[in-house]
């Protein structure tokens, strides 16, 4: 068994059937979170603290973190879905 | 002020990039919008947006982004339309494309990132007002007709656009040389200065100064100084009529001014710095005058940087049913119309003389002739006749009838040329004659002969000047 055959049957057995329009709307709604929290985020930082510098690279760090997360992982993973229930 | 109109059913994000453009350098103003109607509303009342910013997917049942990004492009054709979206995927982008959109912003991307795609957007919007100021300018110039016109209309605007700072226009005389000037001078607009010097006009010792400026007491009469036309033109451009006519001395001195973008007046001990850009003309080749040592080599490739060729009127002859109709309706005391007859002929004459300017100044000379405000061969000088080419000249001779073959004609048009032609041949073989005369040779029925020539008048194919010079059709009812 190939090993393309293997990730279809394990995305059958992990994931119920969705139609493709919701499947990109809650990618969508997902990213749209991220953002916000993002944006949130960065806004909460108030320049004038001691530890700002720290704190800051300490949130880079993460968001860097998740950034990868997406792209590695969840995009991926996405396009694999919408694909899968596409064809 | 410019525009930024934002509308997105996220308030977080229409704070985002309300915080990108208050720390830009953007000069437009952004109005932010979370609900649809007052965005159409505030729409309705201002004038064309700069950028419109519209989300994607609006958190409503009927209008989302996609929908109103149509509406948008057939409403604002000139503003740049930017969907955005947290999804960034290619169907997504292709589909806001289809519909309009000039960019897709993924919402997700970094601040840095959004700001320069707003700086494009800018920068894109700027550069089609000005185009479209462009083309409303070259709308409102006068006196352009013809297929070559038109082509210069579409690539001065972008020779004046680009780095290059001399332009050389070279053609015939009466090509149109200085209608390229005055297309030039009506784009720069008051922008810049755009001076004009006909360098044949003013004598070789004075055209130094004229052009460079001098001191005072630099030679015998300079009692004050003076500012050359070059310095006039910092900024702008200057246009060199007749480049090939100055003298050796000044050719120097005008390279020098082109390589340095330096001048020193006449008598002066020190340069000055300028900024001109050079358009000048010709009606010689300037190759063939630097192969024969009139003209400095390096002087015509610095000139020469682009070169627009006016070629002369007998290589693009479709041209004249353009410009004859043109300048008919045109000319003081018209308008006037042509007849098809006296256009073929005019077609015929090479025109090498004077090209367009002589067309324009016999067409002024016919229209003395032009009975009821019709042009008819009849009005055509008689130099015109002489040196149309015969190959394509209605001729009449004792053996045959050669007509015009270089297009296809109809059938009554033949009719009607051929018995024009042999009005015009017996004529020339037996001088004034009566309608009676006239149709006993051509074995034609009076009464037929009769209504045959009225129609002929009356559909321009002669004029009733020269029937009445070849015919006496007074002379009907005696018989």
């Amino acid at each position: 068994m190939s090993e393309e055959n293997t990730s279809e049957n394990l995305l059958h057995l992990t994931l119920p059937h969705r139609p493709v329009e919701e499947l990109r709307r809650s990618f969508h709604d997902y990213q749209a979170a991220i953002r916000t929290l993002r944006y949130l985020a960065q806004k909460a930082l108030p320049p004038d603290d001691a530890a700002f510098e720290q704190k800051k690279q300490s949130l880079d760090k993460h968001l860097a973190r998740l950034d990868k997360f997406q792209d590695s992982i969840l995009q991926p993973l996405f396009h694999q879905l919408v694909k899968h229930e596409g064809s | 002020m410019d525009m930024i109109y934002h509308l997105d059913d996220d308030p977080l994000f229409l704070d985002q990039v309300k915080d990108i453009v208050a720390k830009s350098p953007l000069a437009a103003r952004l109005k932010s919008f979370y609900d649809l109607a007052e965005f159409l509303e505030s729409l309705n009342q201002s004038s064309e947006p700069a950028i419109i910013l519209l989300d994607i997917y609006l958190d409503r049942p009927d209008t989302d982004g996609r929908t109103l990004v149509k509406q948008m492009r057939a409403r604002f054709p000139r503003s740049f339309l930017i969907m955005c979206s947290d999804m960034q995927d290619i169907s997504t982008v292709r589909e806001c494309m289809a519909r309009g959109a000039d960019d897709f912003l993924f919402k997700g991307q970094d601040d840095k990132k959004l700001l320069e795609r707003l700086l494009h957007a800018d920068a894109e919007y700027a550069r089609r007002r000005q185009q479209q100021n462009q083309t409303q300018k070259l709308q409102d110039l006068p006196n352009l007709a013809g297929r070559t016109a038109k082509d210069l209309c579409e690539r001065i605007p972008r020779l004046l656009d680009s780095a290059l700072s001399a332009i050389h226009v070279f053609g015939e005389t009466g090509t149109g040389k200085e209608i390229v000037a005055d297309i030039f001078a009506h784009l720069i607009g008051r922008n810049a200065p755009f001076l004009r010097v006909h360098c044949g006009a003013i004598p070789s010792a004075l055209i130094e100064s004229e052009l460079f400026g001098h001191v005072k007491g630099a030679f015998t009469g300079a009692v004050s100084s003076k500012i050359g036309l070059f310095e006039k033109a910092d900024g702008g451009w200057v246009f060199l009529d007749e480049v090939a006519t100055l003298s050796p001395a000044a050719q120097i001195s005008l390279l020098r001014v082109l390589e340095n973008q330096e001048l020193r007046p006449v008598g002066a001990t020190a340069s000055k710095r300028i900024n001109v850009r050079v358009l000048s003309a010709t009606n010689e080749s300037l190759e063939e005058l630097v192969d024969e040592g009139r003209f400095r080599r390096d002087l015509w490739q610095r000139l020469c940087e682009a070169t627009i060729v006016l070629p002369p009127l007998r290589e693009r002859m479709d041209e004249i049913e353009e410009l004859v109709p043109f300048f008919c309706q045109t000319m003081r005391g018209g308008p006037y119309q042509i007849s098809t007859a006296a256009l073929e002929v005019l077609k015929q004459y090479p025109w090498q003389h004077g090209n367009i300017r002589e067309l324009r100044n016999c067409l002024r000379a016919m229209t003395e002739h032009a009975y009821g405000g019709i042009i008819s061969p009849s009005a055509i000088p008689k130099y015109i006749w002489t040196h149309a080419e015969p190959k394509h000249q209605v001729q009449v001779s004792s053996d045959h009838i050669a007509l015009p073959l270089q297009k296809p004609l109809q059938y009554e048009q033949l009719k009607n040329q051929l018995l024009v032609a042999l009005i015009r041949h017996c004529h020339a073989e037996m001088g004034y004659m009566t309608l009676r005369q006239l149709a006993k040779t051509l074995d034609i029925p009076r009464s037929t002969l009769s209504n045959k020539l009225r129609s002929l008048v009356k559909d321009a194919w002669i004029g009733s000047e020269e029937l009445r010079i070849m015919v006496n059709t007074q002379a009907e009812g005696k018989g």
